[in-house]
């Protein structure tokens, strides 16, 4: 069982969170500033570019801490609201896709062009953008994605499949921990919190779904997650 | 004509930033860091286009002074976006008389677009 929250901690995460966006947001307004009054190729519009990314880095750290606040806090509120789940995936997978180097993404979705149902689509979103950028940063000498989509009598499964290093049975669970980092040897880690899976899985046990992954080493993963019909109308 | 913006916000920081961002679009911009401004504004011969309104200001509530826009006859014209890094703002957000809301961190080009978008509606509905 879960140990009761620390409301004092708790209360700390969100009230700073909260106190960190503003001044991320000032920090945006005078990089945009500064990138206006530079000339495109020089070496300070690179510098400034980077500067611009590690402030998106460091608004995603404080909405991951915001996330793991109001999950522990039993605070996370979904607003659904009915949508086309194909039309959803395709346009988040294209979304990301021009920030890709090499991946693309390839849609498994057979015949199901409309199959609609009742989610937080922001939410959704944010599970979809965890979960594609995850099979990208995780397959890198491989260049593609596939996203599956199926239903059953109850639910609706959506499948991310890389083809990159995938994860031993032994970390199969341990991955949806908070904070949770592979450190074994031989395994390449990466910057963040470790919370991506843990809050993606969360939303979507809201939902009333599950989300899991099918993996073997270096063959590659498939991180499923199901919504239930019920949602459905 | 520069169209004007009132911009209420208890955060110099961001007061200034985005001041500095708006006037360099062509904007007029006028900050108030507690609200005040609200009580003498339907006096004022010359009103602002648009209000830009944090929700929570500090010794005052930004919820509370737009409900007191909408329902002054003087100022109920005036397109109000509220911003927020508050969680869970964002849906309870249609409820105080505001035509727009936009969450902190916010895009200061999504912004821009969002002031021209109202801007213009009331342009064209007093035309």
């Amino acid at each position: 069982m879960r140990t009761p929250p620390n409301s004092t901690r708790d209360e700390f995460i969100s009230v700073a969170s909260h106190e960190l966006k503003t001044p991320v947001t000032s920090m945006k307004i005078y990089a945009e500033l500064l990138k206006r009054s530079l000339p495109k190729s020089s070496d300070a519009m690179l510098y400034l570019n980077k500067l611009n990314s590690q402030i998106d880095r460091l608004t995603e750290l404080v909405q991951e801490l915001l996330d793991i606040s109001r999950i522990e806090t039993n605070k996370l509120v979904l607003y659904k609201d009915l949508v086309n789940l194909p039309f959803v995936i395709s346009n988040v997978a294209r979304d990301l896709e021009v920030t890709f180097k090499k991946h693309r993404v390839r849609f498994n979705f057979g015949d199901t062009l409309e199959l609609k149902i009742k989610v937080d689509q922001l939410r959704l979103t944010q599970v979809l953008i965890n979960l594609i950028t995850n099979a990208v940063k995780y397959s890198p000498k491989s260049s593609m994605v596939d996203i599956h989509l199926k239903s059953d009598d109850s639910f609706v499964y959506v499948g991310v499949q890389d083809f990159g290093i995938g994860i031993s049975r032994v970390y199969q669970k341990k991955i949806f921990e908070p904070f949770y980092r592979v450190s074994g040897e031989n395994e390449k880690t990466y910057p963040g919190l470790g919370v991506g899976l843990y809050i993606s899985q969360q939303i979507i046990k809201k939902h009333g779904g599950d989300m899991w992954v099918e993996s073997k080493k270096d063959r590659g993963s498939t991180f499923w997650f199901s919504l239930p019909w019920k949602e459905a109308l | 004509m520069r169209k004007k913006i009132l911009f209420i916000d208890d955060d110099p920081e961001i007061l200034e930033s985005v001041k500095i961002f708006l006037e360099k679009e062509g904007f007029e911009v006028e900050t108030d860091e507690c609200g005040d401004t609200i009580k003498e504004l339907s006096k004022r011969e010359v009103k602002p286009d648009l209000i830009l309104m944090d929700v929570l200001i500090s010794g005052n509530d930004g919820r509370k002074l737009t409900k007191k826009i909408k329902r002054d006859k003087c100022l109920k014209h005036i397109p109000v976006i509220m911003l927020s890094a508050h969680p869970g703002v964002t849906k309870t957000s249609k409820t105080w008389g505001n035509e727009g809301f936009i969450a902190k961190p916010f895009d200061i080009y999504r912004l821009i677009r969002k002031i021209n978008q109202l801007t213009r509606k009331k342009k064209y509905m007093f035309q």
